[in-house]
């Protein structure tokens, strides 16, 4: 179990694909001046990244080293075409929003990282949770930024207009290249801060063990 | 290596398994496509939906004859039962990369005539990568900036939107709607330039002139074609004031009322070759005289932006369009020209008694 919550923690937090490691840049930069677009792409690749883990996982043993790139790409290119279907057939306002981003997530890092670091090396199920966790933290990052950066700058929320006040520059992607870098040192600083809380806590409980000892 | 060898190699393995792969793939994105494709029928209630935020009834109507292919197509119209309008869609040329922009047109029809635009939406677009900075703004000015009989353009009463290109394209699509409805169920106007010398660069459909007999001048309002260029860079259509003398054919007034450059620092490159000293060049010139100043012994076709010519300026193809609206106008006055009664038989010519 503890297994599965490292796992977890790690694409959420300590491992965030947008965050933490820099991944995903192009539609993150690309999308973030609406949250509606934001989210929705966030999702896509939760749903390709989850299935493409699951899949290349389970073939991890019948795929012979020397091709797994190609038979990885030909997988991840396979489900994101079958993303777009499924998005144009029911979610048309999503698929339109998307643009070529939808296709770009072929060639998304994070997928193609995450099969290659992860989904070749576990079980089916640990690759499903990795999947989902490195989502959903690549969903949260993008819809956050996509909320700070339709809120300032065009003064609406997921299309509902809050307010006039706007600062124009954020709805660019130059204001998302702004956004981005300060979401990224808040969250490094606010996962640093926990990390030196905790560790502080341990050598205190550490210190006091072996006062104890020694008494 | 033996026939044997490569069966067991590692190579035949690697060629299976890819294949393998691709197989499944292909079939099952084969299913899925035949599961999940969108009908046209979706397509058009989806458009329906987007415009009109309810189903209605509606009736397809035959499109026939395409009027002016160079700047628009006509793709589908409808008559809107519920309300009397037509919905027209109309794909517009000369956009960004000589791309196109497909709208759906709600063209309103009263007295015969079109009286309106109720709303555009956008459908589709190739190669059109700023589409998105198109906003609402921009397509609700089609309803207030519509004047019969005056084609839209974008530079005129649009919003800024730093899509100039798409915006022609989408200006072309909802003028082309208009025509369109026009020609079908309007009072149909006849275009009496089609065909004529020098009209290759000009939009005939939407140009004008009519004979003054106070002055005894041809007052041409000419649009131009600016989808015609090839090239990123596309110059707009512009709408120019040409009076041509009824006597000599020369201009006596030319001015430019919609400058179809793409930005101001191409409005002055084209000033400092048709308007050098604050007056246009064209004033005085007949048809020889506006085919002698580019003479490139070939009907005055665009000659690119090589340098040389005399029009290369940096904005060649306004320039050329200007030149261009000029060769019309000079050309084809007379065709404006006050039909001149004919004599009959027994009536006495001027001066004919005389020589009697």
């Amino acid at each position: 179990m503890n297994k599965f919550k490292k796992i977890t923690l790690d694409g959420l937090i300590y491992q965030n694909p947008t965050f933490m490691l820099v991944l995903g840049t192009c539609p993150t930069l690309g999308l973030i001046s609406s949250a509606f677009s934001s989210m929705g792409m966030g999702l896509t690749v939760l749903v390709v990244l989850t299935l493409s883990n699951i899949i290349i996982s389970a073939l991890r043993k019948v795929i012979p080293n020397e091709v797994r790139i190609p038979c990885y790409i030909v997988v991840i290119a396979t489900l994101v075409t079958f993303a777009r279907m499924f998005l144009e057939k029911f979610v048309p306002d999503l698929y339109e929003s998307l643009g070529g981003f939808l296709a770009l997530i072929v060639v998304n890092c994070i997928i193609l990282g995450r099969a290659e670091a992860f989904a070749n090396k576990h079980t089916v199920v640990e690759s499903a949770v990795d999947g989902i966790a490195n989502g959903l933290g690549f969903t949260a990052a993008l819809t956050v930024m996509g909320v700070i950066c339709e809120f300032l700058g065009n003064g609406s929320l997921f299309g509902y207009q809050i307010m006039e006040f706007r600062i124009s520059m954020l709805a660019k992607p130059a204001g998302a290249f702004l956004v981005y870098g300060i979401c990224i040192a808040l969250f490094v600083y606010i996962v640093d801060g926990f990390e030196r809380a905790r560790r502080v806590k341990a050598n205190k409980l550490a210190r006091e063990n072996l006062l104890k000892e020694g008494v | 290596m033996t026939v044997k060898q490569f069966f067991k190699s590692s190579t035949f393995k690697c060629l299976i398994t890819l294949l393998c792969v691709l197989l499944v793939s292909g079939v099952f994105l084969t299913i899925m496509n035949s599961l999940l494709k969108v009908t046209d029928e979706e397509r058009f209630a989806r458009a329906i939906n987007k415009i009109y935020g309810k189903p209605v009834t509606t009736e397809a109507v035959a499109v026939g004859e395409q009027i002016n292919e160079d700047n628009y197509h006509i793709d589908e119209a409808y008559l809107v039962k519920d309300d009397g309008n037509y919905l027209v869609k109309s794909t517009g040329k000369g956009g960004f990369d000589n791309g196109t922009v497909t709208c759906w047109v709600v063209v309103v029809v009263k007295g015969g005539a079109v009286s309106g635009i109720e709303k555009v939406v956008i459908d589709s677009n190739k190669n059109q990568s700023y589409i998105s900075k198109i906003n609402s703004a921009f397509l609700d000015g089609f309803k207030a900036n519509f004047t019969p009989d005056v084609p839209f353009n974008a530079n005129v009463g649009f919003v800024k939107t730093g899509a100039t290109m798409s915006g022609n394209a989408i200006c072309r699509s909802v003028n082309g709607a208009v025509d369109f409805v026009n020609a079908k169920f309007g009072n149909i106007k006849e275009d009496i330039f089609k065909d004529k010398n020098y009209t290759k660069y000009i939009d005939t459909a939407n140009t004008k002139g009519e004979y003054d007999e106070a002055t005894a001048t041809v007052k041409f309002e000419i649009t131009t074609s600016g989808a015609k260029y090839k090239g990123d860079n596309k110059a707009g259509a512009f709408t120019i004031a040409i009076d041509v003398d009824a006597v000599t054919g020369k201009i006596t007034n030319y001015n430019i009322l919609i400058d179809g450059s793409t930005g101001a620092s191409f409005t002055q490159k084209m000033e400092k070759v048709i308007k050098p000293d604050g007056n246009y060049i064209f004033v005085g010139m007949d048809l020889e005289a506006v085919i002698n100043f580019l003479n490139n012994g070939i009907e005055l076709e665009y000659p690119g932006d090589n340098k040389g010519t005399p029009i290369s300026s940096g904005a060649s193809q306004s320039v050329h369009q200007c030149l261009y609206a000029a060769a019309f106008a000079t050309e084809n006055y007379k065709i404006l020209l006050p039909a001149v009664e004919e004599p009959d038989g027994d009536g006495e010519t001027e001066g004919g008694s005389e020589n009697e």
